[in-house]
């Protein structure tokens, strides 16, 4: 070993200089002058439902107080002597915490880890090499530094957090530990660690910097650009040892090692279980190993403790945006080092059981308790004995006697306490109650009884969930209704399925299924089935025509009482990972029973999809137009994708509707002259060809940070039909090109990012190959009989193709953004809970010049059948002007949102409806203000957008309590009242008018109350 | 690739890619559309519920002359004035699938009950259409109980649940549903449903 060196000095007056030392015997860390192993936790303060992205610090003082007087106690009763945060924490807590409880805090700065604002746009992937890059990361951690120098309980700084990794990760979730490689990009990362930490020792000479690697790759690379950081920090998940890496660590730095990161998982993979006395082995086994490595116990000597990860379980990590309420059991990645649950070719590390304490739900405050594991009383044990005064043999025989099963009984007590272990199996959920009364009237004219008509709902939603088996999973939500009211101006909900078919207003159907999951594991794929339940599409995983589509519908399969989704999804695992498969009676609402194979895989930079969809019958639901019937169909899709770097270009091709192949249909030339039936017009009569089923698909896209852009040009032959385009391209754009056949388009978008603003314009031009049809009425002659034919607008179900949204297009849409806060996604689908700041705004500007017309669209009547609209709207031009604010100020927040557009309706009414309105939702701690008022505008159902039933007024308001702050997706518990004044006219459903009234007045006001458990 | 009708020369040449592909060969164009003879036929029934209310088989039948097009406003009526009863069925069970109304109901079931009474009908299928003209009118007193149609004027409504009661009575069934026939203020039969 070394002679006794000072490594690094305190530079600076402070309460508490930090220091490592070396000498004869080994390393330590010294605080104040006093040798202390860390004894870490990696702790966090998450409920159970919210996930990275909740705003702990950001809460009152008194909300942060109690969270912290539960967990640091017990901390400090465990010997825990130093926290790992992030540098969000704000350096009066890290004073705080230490002041009232001696724990240190370890401030870890990301550089850029996840991503960074370079220039106000956030960029997710960082260049290290790029000056600009590096240059934002570390006038970061200079400003960061600053905030915390002089400040007490600061013990040392971390830099990154397994940074080596995301040089090959595909995404930020966790991934199989990639092997020893030799990336070029890591010189650069390394090199920017060394300027970091040199950085650091500039501005705050009192505490020493650690790196926070992943395990040891690219030591080499290390110990050669990176000889400014004073503690190989490192992330280690290697089972119950951590083998040679002390010794590799100082042969190749002369540094001390800690552990930034390392533990066991309490659940057993192999047994679909629970198991925190495996986990409490693991623990155990890798203290001894740092004790018997630490100064002079007779190991290498460099072990200055590690932090455990981590305190409490992160329902979070799988998916991380997704299942958050649900308490995954999916291992996601594959680890030998801990042989009591690994099978060779599956995983076995569920990231989300790595708490050495488990977590309870939330009461009405938002804070929740922790139930310690047996990890929790065996490390208590462990950190009794004092690692700098003992030795080899006292430490073993004091690790020795600690027995995990024998400490166990104290969180088994604790987990009985709060489910049997039947209720594993088997639980009740989202248990949700709602009464709900109104009265209800209106003026004659409106059709509406004079007198109030008072009206009750009850409806009660229940969720069975069950794990029968190891990888076995099921939800089944149930919904049962007591009464239904009869009296609600928005005639149409999910209860009045309970009503008798014969109009009488008896309820007969009081249970029904309201959804169904069921998710099974096994080692070549998942299987997953879906009852009434979303799914997302393939567009981001290779699927460029749209063929399997996304089944968010928000309220509308309630409002029409939709039978589907319903289907199951196989996704490919280990050796079948390239291949998904759907199929079922309706995949998405509207859909034929079909089946849809996908093969996608990459080769190099090259990625190919291979896709076929097979209609097996014809059979659609017909609840809705929005979810129209469709012709039995087959289509094959094939996708190149290929990134050129910044630069990514894609080539799809797709035939579709072959078995429209040999159909007839007929368009019109315009001639000069009086023409067919004095139309001027010839009138032709084809039929379907095999060149009619072929598409062609060409986007190119530019990802150059500041400014992106998007080209796409397109060709679909008369029945090459696709489906819709999900994919958010970096923006929202509403301008989108239709994905039916019969049409060609060019479109182009560019994003251009100054600080917090984005202008991002973007032009579509869309031409049907062969146009619309125009109305001309039959003729017979009585005295010839003969018969000519009238020309009709075609429609999707009596022709093999129309022109709807594929209708002639020359588009401009102008969209700006304004988002200070670009870590959260603007165009996130939770942005309602996601988007924070002071104000975050969009404004959205389209206009449509439409010079021709269309075909007929379908409506569905009420007695459920479909018939085609007997003709189209005239040829007109459309725009919509849309706003949207969010706004966070302390205690209150907003989303609200203006409109304003001219329209026409979806059948065959020519009239033009130039609608506006506004909405907001104001939440103020429990109180939530929901109103919007349309004018000018459609009613809310389908049937108002087919057959053009508009209203001169609608308004809505919604007054709320709750026992929690309100949450997008979540149960709540709240008391209402609601009032909804409408203002009717002749455009109005039901109607009926009087002498002298050109409108009439109707509302509704009323009062509900909502249980959620 | 129907290049006459493009409109643009962007569209050309995109016509052009697609061109190129093996598949776009020999692509043969269309026939004009004309005027054709509407001959009276033995009516064949296509389907088993063929004119009945929501069935749309009549567009499949290959003998209807209506099936790409459905007789409009004026021409309808001028079939049934003119035209004989099969070709009469045809267009009206034409109406309506494409515009589902109790008239259209009801004068598809009048001239299958017409053709029954004529024998216009193939000899295997004559017990069939009285069948279909049966089911006929007990679809307009089913689905379109509210159903009204006008005299040659045009200015004198009548209902048709009453004539559609009658017709089935006289067909020698009875009517379904609840519908009974009572007397009304002028003294005439009126088909309600209590």
């Amino acid at each position: 070993m070394a002679a006794l060196a000072l490594l690094f000095v305190a530079r600076s007056a402070s309460a508490e200089p930090v220091k490592v030392v070396a000498g004869e015997r080994g390393m330590q860390l010294v605080v104040a002058g006093k040798p202390m192993m860390v004894f870490g936790m990696n702790w966090d303060y998450q409920p159970i439902g919210e996930n990275y992205s909740y705003d702990f610090w950001g809460k009152p003082d008194a909300f942060i107080e109690e969270a912290l007087a539960t967990d640091m106690t017990l901390l400090k009763a465990m010997g825990v002597n130093t926290i790992r945060q992030y540098d969000s924490i704000p350096p009066r807590w890290v004073e705080w915490i230490y002041d009232h409880y001696g724990i240190y805090t370890a401030v870890n700065n990301l550089m850029g880890r996840y991503g960074h604002a370079i220039d106000g746009v956030w960029t997710a992937n960082i260049d290290y090499a790029n000056p600009v890059h590096r240059k934002a990361l570390l006038d970061e951690l200079e400003a960061s530094v600053k905030r915390y120098a002089g400040r007490r309980g600061v013990l040392l700084w971390m830099l990154g957090n397994e940074s080596n990794y995301g040089l090959s990760w595909t995404s930020f979730e966790i991934e199989a530990l990639p092997v020893e490689g030799s990336d070029p990009r890591a010189v650069h990362l390394y090199t920017l660690m060394n300027e970091a930490a040199q950085l650091v020792h500039r501005l705050d000479g009192e505490h020493p910097v650690s790196l926070t690697n992943g395990d040891i790759q690219y030591l080499d690379i290390i110990k050669t650009v990176c000889p400014a950081i004073d503690i190989f920090g490192t992330n280690v998940y290697r089972g119950e040892s951590g083998g040679d890496i002390y010794r590799k660590v100082f042969e190749a730095t002369g540094r001390p090692l800690l552990y930034t990161e390392f533990g066991a998982d309490a659940f057993d993979a192999k047994e679909g279980r629970e198991d925190d006395v495996a986990q409490a082995g693991y623990l155990l086994k890798q203290w001894r190993d740092i004790y018997r490595n630490a100064h002079g116990n007779g190991g290498v000597g460099n072990a200055i403790g590690g932090f455990v990860f981590q305190w409490t379980d992160g329902w979070w990590k799988t998916g991380q945006d997704v299942r958050l309420e649900l308490h995954d059991k999916d291992a996601s990645w594959p680890n030998g080092g801990y042989p009591h649950d690994f099978v060779e070719g599956q995983n076995n590390m569920n990231e989300e059981w790595f708490g050495i304490t488990a977590k309870s739900a939330s009461d009405s405050e938002g804070h929740y308790t922790v139930r310690p594991r047996t990890s929790y009383h065996v490390l208590q044990e462990a950190f009794a004995l004092d690692p700098y005064a003992t030795t080899s043999e006292a430490v073993d025989a004091h690790f020795d006697a600690i027995e995990p099963s024998g400490l166990s009984y104290r969180y088994a007590a604790l987990r009985a306490e709060s489910e049997t272990a039947s209720l594993q199996r088997l639980r009740l959920s989202n248990l949700r109650m709602v009464f709900d009364s109104s009265v209800s009237a209106g003026e004659a004219a409106t059709g509406r009884a004079e007198a109030p008509a008072f009206g009750h709902t009850e409806s009660f939603y229940v969720d069975l969930e069950a794990e029968p088996a190891k990888g076995v999973w099921g939800k089944l939500s149930l919904n049962a209704v007591g009464s239904v009211a009869g009296n609600r101006l928005d005639e149409l909900f999910y209860e009045q399925r309970a009503l008798a078919a014969d109009g009488s207003g008896d309820v007969t159907d009081r249970v029904a299924v309201y959804g169904a999951e069921v998710k099974v594991e096994a080692p070549l794929a998942t299987l997953k089935g879906y009852y009434r339940t979303g799914h997302t599409h393939w567009g981001y995983e290779g699927d460029f025509f749209g063929l399997y589509r996304e089944t968010f519908y928000g309220p509308n399969l309630d409002t029409y009482k939709a039978g589907g989704p319903l289907g199951f999804e196989l996704e490919g695992k280990g050796a079948l990972s390239a291949f998904d498969v759907a199929l079922g009676p309706e995949i998405y609402w509207g859909a034929n029973p079909m089946v849809i194979g996908k093969y996608s895989e990459r080769f190099g930079e090259l990625g190919l999809t291979v896709m076929h969809q097979e209609d097996l019958l014809s059979g659609g639901s017909a609840e809705s137009s929005f979810a129209a019937p469709e012709r039995r169909n087959r289509k094959s899709a094939v996708l190149l994708d290929l990134p050129v770097g910044a630069f990514r270009l894609q080539l799809g091709g797709l035939m579709s509707g072959t078995p429209r192949i040999g159909e007839r249909f007929t368009y019109v030339e315009s001639v000069e002259g009086r023409g067919y039936l004095d139309s001027g017009y010839n009138y032709v009569a084809d039929e379907v060809q095999l060149a009619d089923t072929v598409a062609g698909r060409a986007r190119v896209t530019l990802d150059a940070g500041w400014t992106k852009w998007l080209l796409q040009g397109s060709y679909h032959g008369l029945v090459a039909e696709g489906g819709e385009d999900r994919v958010v391209s970096w923006q929202r754009w509403s301008l989108q090109e239709s994905g039916r056949g019969n049409h060609y388009a060019l479109s182009s978008g560019v994003a251009v990012s100054a600080g917090s603003l984005t202008v991002a314009p973007k032009a579509l031009y869309q031409v049907p190959l062969v146009g619309p049809n125009p109305s001309v009425d039959a003729l017979y002659s009585p005295q010839t009989g003969i018969f000519y034919p009238g020309i009709a607008p075609r429609d999707v179900l009596g022709s093999p193709f129309a022109v709807l949204d594929n209708r002639e297009t020359v588009g401009g849409e102008l969209l700006l953004v304004w988002d200070p806060t670009p870590a959260s996604w603007y165009w996130q689908w939770d942005r309602d809970d996601k988007e924070r700041g002071p104000l975050s705004a969009s404004l959205d500007l389209v206009y449509r010049h439409q010079p021709t017309s269309r075909d007929a669209n379908l409506a569905v009547l009420e007695n459920g059948a479909v018939v085609p609209f007997g003709g189209a709207p005239p040829a007109s031009d459309s725009w919509d002007a849309t706003m949207e604010v969010f706004s966070e100020a302390g205690p209150v927040r907003l989303r609200g949102a203006l409109f304003a557009g001219l329209g026409q309706a979806r059948g065959d009414s020519g009239r033009e409806v130039l609608r506006k309105g506004f909405s907001l939702t104001a939440d103020w701690n429990r109180v939530r203000l929901l109103t919007r008022l349309h004018l000018d505008d459609w009613g809310p159902y389908d049937y108002d957008r087919d057959f053009n039933l508009t209203y001169p007024v609608q308004w809505y308001g919604d007054l709320s309590w709750g026992v929690k702050a309100a949450r997008l997706n979540q149960l709540e518990t709240r008391l209402g009242l609601r009032g909804q004044v409408r203002v009717a006219d002749e455009h109005s459903p039901g109607w009926v008018g009087a002498s002298g009234v050109s409108s009439a007045l109707e509302y509704e006001s009323g009062v509900y109350l909502q249980f959620g458990l | 690739m129907r290049m006459d009708c493009m409109k643009s020369r962007w569209g050309a040449a995109l016509c052009a890619l697609a061109l190129m592909s093996p598949l776009a060969g020999c692509l043969e164009a269309g026939e004009f559309v004309y005027g054709e003879q509407v001959e009276e036929q033995p009516l064949q029934l296509h389907a088993e519920r063929v004119g009945i209310f929501p069935d749309r088989s009549v567009l499949d039948d290959p003998n209807n002359p209506f099936r790409y097009s459905w007789p409009t406003a004026t021409s309808k009526w001028k079939i049934e004035s003119a035209a004989g009863n099969v070709v009469a069925f045809y267009s009206w069970a034409t109406v309506l699938a494409y515009e589902p109304t109790g008239e259209a109901q009801y004068y598809t079931a009048l001239n299958l009950e017409q053709v029954y009474k004529n024998g216009q009908a193939v000899q295997e299928d004559l017990n069939a259409v009285k069948e279909l003209a049966v089911a006929g009118y007990q679809s307009v007193l089913d689905n379109f109980p509210d159903a009204q149609s006008f005299d040659a004027s045009g200015t004198v409504a009548f209902d048709l649940v009453t004539p559609s009661y009658l017709a089935i009575v006289a067909l020698g069934e009875t009517p379904t549903g609840d519908w009974v026939l009572v007397d009304s203020a002028s003294g005439q039969p009126r088909a309600v449903r209590p």
